[in-house]
């Protein structure tokens, strides 16, 4: 088979780009996790008060 | 993200109890579309790599066709997406179809750089070029400037309201040059191989099947984002108006 490596090369940076984006996807959820939990204990201790 | 998103109903806004449940029902769960692009995506590399015979000019280097047309096609719908959500947000004015907007276009411009970045990669070996100046490479690098405007405007305006609106109007307008970049091989000369001609479709039975496999598997990927990207946006928004609405109290 020609050009295989090539090939592997340019199907492997297309699913390099993807999965890229599904990690800033993931951070984005992870800091909005951390944003909600604070905002949980925001309204906990203004109901506690 | 379920858990996330079933996080404490007391955090609930007008906002978020209103919009947020019809959106997650309009566009399906995430984990759905997640497992439909998990199990497509092999069985579009294997219909790629394996099943289409190999192209007798080109060699093995064509089938990046496989994948470069459904980024292209995914990119098109994406936009066409944003195009009418822009459209119905400006007649009815909720923010849902502004979520729907921004999370759309963002993926296209995802699309239209992996089309692009593709199209390079084939380009090489076959037109002894990464990039030649040709009308439908221009056009789809115009599309991706247009778009990449697009989220710059949205991330440039700070009044929510006032950022929806002008991007709405962006995004009805923007969409004008996904038919030129369509079209571009018709109206124009061009080295760019047509694929989807007047008389049907220029291809061997076996590579429209690959073609129409990988079609189908990329459109799953893309409601699998499409719909993990709404739900961040949307509970991006209704985090931030609550943070406001706490500062308000805590101030009171």
């Amino acid at each position: 088979m020609d050009n295989l490596w090539y090939l592997t090369a340019a199907f492997s940076i297309a699913w390099i780009i993807i999965l890229g984006y599904v990690l800033v996807l993931a951070r984005r959820q992870a800091r909005l996790q951390e944003s909600t939990h604070y905002l949980e204990g925001l309204i906990q201790e203004q109901e506690g008060r | 993200m379920r858990e996330y998103l079933g996080v404490s109903p007391r955090l609930g806004t007008p906002m978020a109890t209103h919009e947020f449940p019809r959106l997650r029902h309009g566009l399906g769960t995430p984990r759905t579309f997640a497992w439909a692009a998990l199990l497509a995506m092999p069985v579009a590399m294997y219909f790629a790599l394996a099943f289409a015979p190999r192209e007798a000019t080109m060699g093995n280097v064509q089938r990046i066709f496989y994948i470069h047309v459904p980024a292209a096609w995914v990119a098109f719908l994406a936009f066409f997406v944003t195009f009418v959500a822009s459209g119905v947000y400006l007649y009815r004015r909720q923010e849902r179809w502004d979520i729907l907007a921004v999370s759309s276009a963002e993926i296209g411009v995802l699309f239209t750089s992996l089309a692009l970045v593709l199209g390079s990669l084939w380009a090489k070996p076959v037109w002894g070029a990464w990039w030649t100046w040709d009308p439908r490479l221009i056009t789809t690098l115009f599309l991706w400037m247009v778009y990449v405007g697009y989220l710059m405007l949205r991330s440039a305006i700070e009044d929510p309201t006032q950022q929806a609106r002008f991007a709405a109007v962006f995004g009805i307008v923007a969409f004008v040059d996904v038919p030129i970049v369509y079209f571009s091989i018709r109206w124009w000369r061009t080295i760019h191989p047509v694929v989807f001609t007047g008389g049907g479709l220029n291809l061997d039975t076996r590579m429209l099947v690959a073609l129409l496999v990988g079609l189908a598997a990329m459109t799953f990927l893309y409601l699998a984002l499409l719909s993990l990207r709404s739900a961040i946006e949307a509970v991006q928004r209704r985090n931030a108006v609550l943070l406001q609405e706490l500062e308000e109290r805590e101030e009171a």
